[in-house]
This record gives C-alpha cells, structure tokens and sequence, in this order.
C-alpha cells in the first residue's frame, strides 16, 4: 500500500475530515485504487475528473475519436483549441493539469470485444459512461465475469439514473435490460449540466466503493428529472434467468 | 373500473408527449393486460416501444410499480390508484 505525501496529506486535507472516510486511510485507499471509464464524454468527462481531483491514483480511460464542435456543450475534458485532435491526449492533458500525479492508461478507443476484458482487469472500479448499449453491455459482462464493481450512469434529456452493481449481491445491467433497447439513438438531447450532475453522483459512488464510505446504491435505480426537479429511488431485483448474472 | 397513474420516464415520454397519463382499466386485469391497454391508447406513438411488429413485448423497459421494480413475466393483477412507471433505457455519451 502506498503511502500518502506531504503534498497529497496537503492537497485531500479538505476531504480527510469528511465522517466515515477514515482519513489518511481512506485517502490511501484512493491513492492504491484504479477505476476504468468508458468513455470520457458528458458523463466520463466529469467522472475522471472528480475522481483525480479525488485522488484516486490510476485511471483507466477508453475513448476513440477526434474532438468534434459538437462535443463542447458538455464533454468538459475536451477544449476548442483541440479540435480535430484525437480525444484521448484531451482528457490526459487535461487531468495531469488538475492532478499531475495521477496515473492514466489511456486508450484511443472505445470498449469493445477485444479490449474489454483486458481494461476491466486493470481497474477496482468500473464506471460506465458508454453511450451505447453494446459498449455498456460488455463492461456488465466483465466486471460480473470478474467480480468488479460497476457503476452504471446514463442520461437523456434533462433526466439521468444511476445505480451500483456489485456482481451476486445487486442486478446486473442485463437484468435490468434483458433485451439491447431497439430505439436508442446515439445522438440524443442533453445539457452538460444534466450529464455532469449524474457524473458527480457517478464518481462519489466509486469513492464511496473504494474507501468503505457510506451506502452505495445497491438494488437502487436513482432516477432524476432535472426539468421539474423529481428524484426518485426504485428498488430494483435480480433476474434470476439473467443471461450474465443469473 | 379502475385508475391507473402512469408515468413515463426518457425516451418513451418524449415519444408520448406528456409525463404522465391516466388509465382505466376493468377489474382484475393484469399488467401485460394495462400495458396493451396503454400502447392502444396512445395513437401507436409508444406501441412501437412496447410491442414488436407481431405484437411480442419487447422487454427493453423498467416497469416501476407502487416504486418497486416488477418484471413483465411476473404479470402482477393491478390496482385502483396504482401508479406504473414506464422507465425507457437510457446510456451515457
């Protein structure tokens, strides 16, 4: 286990005071955890950057693809002066500037068949970012395959949700979804603000999982809609035919 | 008869228009008969993301009941006032 510096002891000294993270401990645990997410956009963006304001010490970070003008409303890791240039080298940038003693693996694609058991093996953590189900569907069937904790984000509109899944305790995205929804679009309407509000709940679950804070939010589907502000909590259950989990 | 509140959450209340709905339905029916009831209620605007081509449900939804998550094979018979949460899958990006 890795110990903590004066500089990271006066960077977290904030955050180690909060009741039940167990300070100096709690904060190591942080430093000696890795989390993936996928991808880095409106929701991953903001994932990976709390969680190396946080400190967490290595992120695992898949996303393909150059930066397009249409990825500024709301994917915060991106910048203008970095149009047409790979999404990736963005997001490492700008995560060292926050955090330049965090470890990054970056990766300049998205999750697929050949890559996703390999990043998942790498992290503590998963955090799912995807935009498509394919991509979502893989990372539930390695993090149950491997026993890792899946925190499972998505947004639409000005509505988000947002559960844990910890492999034979909780659902898995498959049972939650046993069919691949046929009318998902990649394109769809949001606001950065709404991506980045469940992000923030995204990244405080991982910190919660890591350091032993809290309650995560297992066998709960958190659901919100940001236009009239409504949040609700529904229970929700294992499938016991789930094709991944069951 | 009785009234069942239905609320629509994402992707299947835009295809609605509206949040919410209100439903009456005869005594003793079930859920797989109050959501048939709904896709032919709604203009075909949300049946095409209940119901496939032939008519199977297509199971890619969150039915939230009373705020508890049932399945649609548990077909549970519902209630006066019942409120149903149809909840349209949704990802990141």
């Amino acid at each position: 286990m890795k110990k903590l510096t004066d500089k990271e002891r006066a960077v977290y000294e904030w955050q180690l005071d909060v009741a039940g993270f167990g300070g100096e401990e709690g904060q190591e645990k942080l430093k000696n955890a890795s989390v993936l997410v996928s991808r880095c956009g409106g929701l991953g963006s903001v994932v990976a950057y709390e969680l190396a304001a946080a400190g967490v010490g290595k992120l695992i970070l898949a996303h393909g693809g150059n930066v397009k003008e249409s990825d500024l409303n709301r994917q915060l890791l991106m910048t203008d002066d970095w149009l047409g240039k790979p999404r990736i080298e963005s997001v490492e940038r700008r995560l060292k500037e926050l955090n330049p003693r965090l470890e990054i693996m970056a990766v300049n694609d998205n999750i697929n068949e050949d890559n996703a058991k390999a990043l998942v093996s790498e992290a503590d953590v998963i955090v799912d970012a995807a935009p498509l189900f394919k991509e979502r569907f893989l990372m539930n069937r390695e993090a149950v395959a491997q026993n890792k904790v899946l925190v499972d984000c998505a947004m639409y509109e000005l509505e988000a949700q947002i559960t844990t899944i910890i492999p034979g305790e909780t659902p898995c995205l498959a049972c939650l979804y046993p069919k691949e929804p046929v009318a998902w679009k990649r394109r769809f309407p949001v606001f950065g603000a709404v991506s980045g509000t469940v992000a923030c709940m995204g990244a405080m679950e991982a910190i919660k999982v890591i350091s032993g804070l809290g309650e995560p939010l297992k066998n709960r589907l958190f659901s919100m809609d940001l236009r009239d502000m409504t949040f609700a909590v529904t229970n929700i259950k294992r499938n016991p035919s789930c094709k991944i989990c069951g | 008869m009785m009234q069942i509140n239905v609320k629509y959450f994402a992707q299947i209340k835009s295809k609605a228009g509206k949040s919410s709905d209100t439903l009456e339905i005869d005594n003793g029916m079930t859920l797989h008969e109050c959501i048939k009831q709904l896709g032919e209620k709604s203009d075909a605007s949300i049946n095409e993301l209940l119901f496939d081509s032939s008519g199977n449900y297509l199971d890619t939804l969150v039915l939230v009941l009373n705020g508890e998550q049932v399945r649609y094979s548990d077909n549970p018979e519902m209630n006066n006032n019942d409120e149903l949460m149809i909840m349209s899958p949704i990802a990141g990006g």
